[in-house]
């Protein structure tokens, strides 16, 4: 306890000593934190792999912007009008599959193709410009979800992601929680013992469904600009698995590790001072994390949360 | 109105690559049929021989044809070394272990191949690149003929590896019952060996004809897993004629939709069927159904 407390405390000061590399290399370790758990709830709690989350996080980004864009309404409402909306369409998109008793392999095939899907309409769609994308220029700061210095950016980052870990804590310790590990461990078993498992993967799938919209929207307004081939690719849901699945699933704690230690990394070393983020650097650090990835995955199958943890 | 001889050439077309397609299908559903892995990685494996067989074509002069004598072997003990090092320590992990751990060899792959040839698309081209055999209405060219044929010739040849072959009965016997297979004696792990060596070397195959009319970059490899993943589904998983229906289907879908929707809304209804059928036929045109 003391000891989050006394991290908490560094993260808020944190700023104050960070140059504007560090500071945007951890703004976007924290984004991907944040994400990670969001696609964690699905995926860690309730054992639902989802490979199509970027449809959820492309949903959000083109919500917030697009409402702001046409009718001036501020990101800040904005984003929760994407989770709802995303939360719709992956609780539709759940209660649609899930009647078809598609599991592990299939499920995730089809999610995969739900967000290929979403592309290439999105590719298609004049109303949100196609593939051009939309860039974002702000009237108001900060009441539009825009800031002028770097600082505030990272402030709403941490405060989304220390939500993100309370969430993630409270489902634990809950009724739903305990049902999502029903579904995780045996799903014939928990249904046998009365376990709605349609209903309870399909909240799963909700829920992350909508706090994945959070992280698009936090995109967009940090970058700017969007377009289907940023926020409707692989690459988010990449990044969400990555730290999920290396830092260990299913825990508060995993994917908040996993997330820093390959996004903060990763910017970390693009702007080093006497590397210059030398191309050749950044595509080796990839291959790097690769090799971690596969091999914490064969030997800590748990994460790296399990590190020093005693074996059963 | 467009005319019937654009149908027919567009059709042509979509046949030729659909058969390439096929091929790569095939290797990707051999090694899912047989050790139960989804190998994301298997896209990267065609890409990584089309850059082989660009090399040795810009340094030696070496036809993508003849380029296969060194191309096929190398890429087969590939398949053997990436089966030891990696893929035989997760046969027994859950799925999600097994997309993570391909995903992360796609990823070395593909920045493997960024570091020492950049993010630029690369072709070749060799004697026969243009030509063109004019039949009746439709103008058949050399290169993609030539691909569509070897692709056919290798899903020949595996299918009488499968089934006429004693390793082609023990590769379906571990298939169809690990446990069962071990127990007569088969070495399941060998089997599992040579299976991924086997889907890699096709992998290759299919990459090294496409050189001649295709460009290559370090990141095709995601497209040709897509269609992969589709066409296995359609064919169903572990099916090898299966794949070939399937592959050759998806050729014609993509050619035809070409002529009347943009490519990118092709690529959804590709996606569209792919979920239907994982929804309402899972076990996709030759699987069997199961419980």
């Amino acid at each position: 306890m003391t000891l989050a407390v006394a991290i908490l405390a560094l993260a808020l000061v944190l700023p104050v000593a960070a140059g504007p590399h560090l500071l945007t290399a951890t703004i976007v370790a924290l984004h991907a934190a944040f994400m990670a758990l969001a696609w964690n709830l699905a995926a860690g709690y309730a054992g639902q792999f989802s490979l199509g989350h970027s449809l959820f996080y492309g949903i959000g980004a083109y919500a917030s912007t697009v409402l702001y864009v046409r009718l001036g309404l501020t990101p800040w409402a904005g984003m929760f009008v994407g989770a709802l909306l995303a939360g719709v369409v992956g609780t539709l998109l759940a209660l649609g599959v899930y009647r078809y008793k598609v599991h592990g392999i299939f499920f995730a095939l089809v999610t995969l193709g739900a967000a290929e899907v979403a592309k290439g309409i999105a590719d298609n769609w004049a109303f949100i410009k196609g593939p051009v994308g939309i860039l974002l220029t702000m009237q108001h700061a900060p009441r539009d979800f825009f800031f002028l210095r770097r600082e505030p950016y990272y402030y709403v980052a941490l405060a989304m992601l220390v939500v993100m870990i309370l969430v993630s804590l409270a489902l634990e310790r809950s009724r739903l929680g305990q049902f999502f590990l029903a579904v995780r461990e045996d799903e014939q078993a928990a249904e046998a013992s009365g376990v709605d498992t349609y209903r309870y993967k399909t909240v799963a799938i909700g829920l992350s469904a909508a706090l994945t919209a959070f992280a698009g929207s936090f995109y967009a307004q940090f970058y700017l600009y969007i377009s289907p081939d940023t926020v409707l690719v692989f690459e988010p849901q990449l990044t969400m698995m990555l730290g999920t699945m290396v830092g260990g699933a299913g825990t508060a704690l995993g994917p908040v590790i996993g997330s820093i230690l390959f996004s903060g990394l990763g910017e970390a070393l693009r702007n080093l001072p006497f590397l210059e983020g030398t191309r050749q650097v950044v595509i080796g650090s990839k291959m790097v994390y690769a090799v971690l990835l596969i091999v914490v995955l064969i030997y800590l199958p748990g994460g790296l949360v399990t590190l020093g943890q005693k074996r059963a | 109105m467009i005319g019937l001889d654009v149908i027919l050439q567009a059709g042509l077309s979509g046949l030729f690559m659909g058969s390439v397609y096929a091929l790569i299908a095939i290797g990707f559903t051999l090694v899912f049929g047989v050790t139960n892995i989804v190998n994301f990685a298997h896209g990267n494996f065609v890409m990584a021989a089309m850059f082989v067989t660009y090399l040795l074509f810009k340094t030696a002069h070496v036809d993508p044809y003849l380029g296969l004598v060194v191309v096929l072997p190398l890429f087969f003990g590939f398949g053997a070394l990436v089966y030891a090092l990696v893929i035989r320590r997760i046969v027994d992990a859950p799925h999600s272990a097994h997309m993570m751990v391909t995903l992360g060899l796609l990823i070395f792959l593909e920045n493997l191949a960024n570091l020492f040839f950049g993010g630029d698309l690369r072709g070749i081209t060799t004697v026969y690149t243009t030509s063109s055999l004019v039949v009746g209405a439709v103008s058949v060219p050399i290169a993609r003929l030539g691909a569509a044929a070897v692709s056919l010739a290798a899903v020949v040849a595996l299918a009488l590896v499968l089934h006429r072959t004693s390793l082609g009965k023990a590769i379906r016997a571990a298939a169809n019952n690990p446990e069962g297979a071990a127990l007569v004696g088969i070495d399941v792990g060998r089997v599992y060996r040579i299976a991924f060596s086997l889907g890699t070397a096709a992998a290759a195959l299919a990459g090294a004809v496409v050189m001649p009319f295709s460009l290559v970059s370090p990141f095709v490899g995601g497209e040709f897993i897509l269609k992969a993943f589709v066409i296995a589904v359609l064919g169903g998983l572990g099916s090898v004629a299966g794949a070939l229906i399937g592959g050759l289907l998806i050729g014609l879908v993509e050619a035809l939709s070409s002529l009347y929707i943009s490519a990118s809304l092709g690529n959804a209804i590709v996606f569209a069927i792919l979920i239907a059928v994982l929804l309402y036929r899972p076990w996709g045109i030759l699987g069997q159904a199961r419980v």
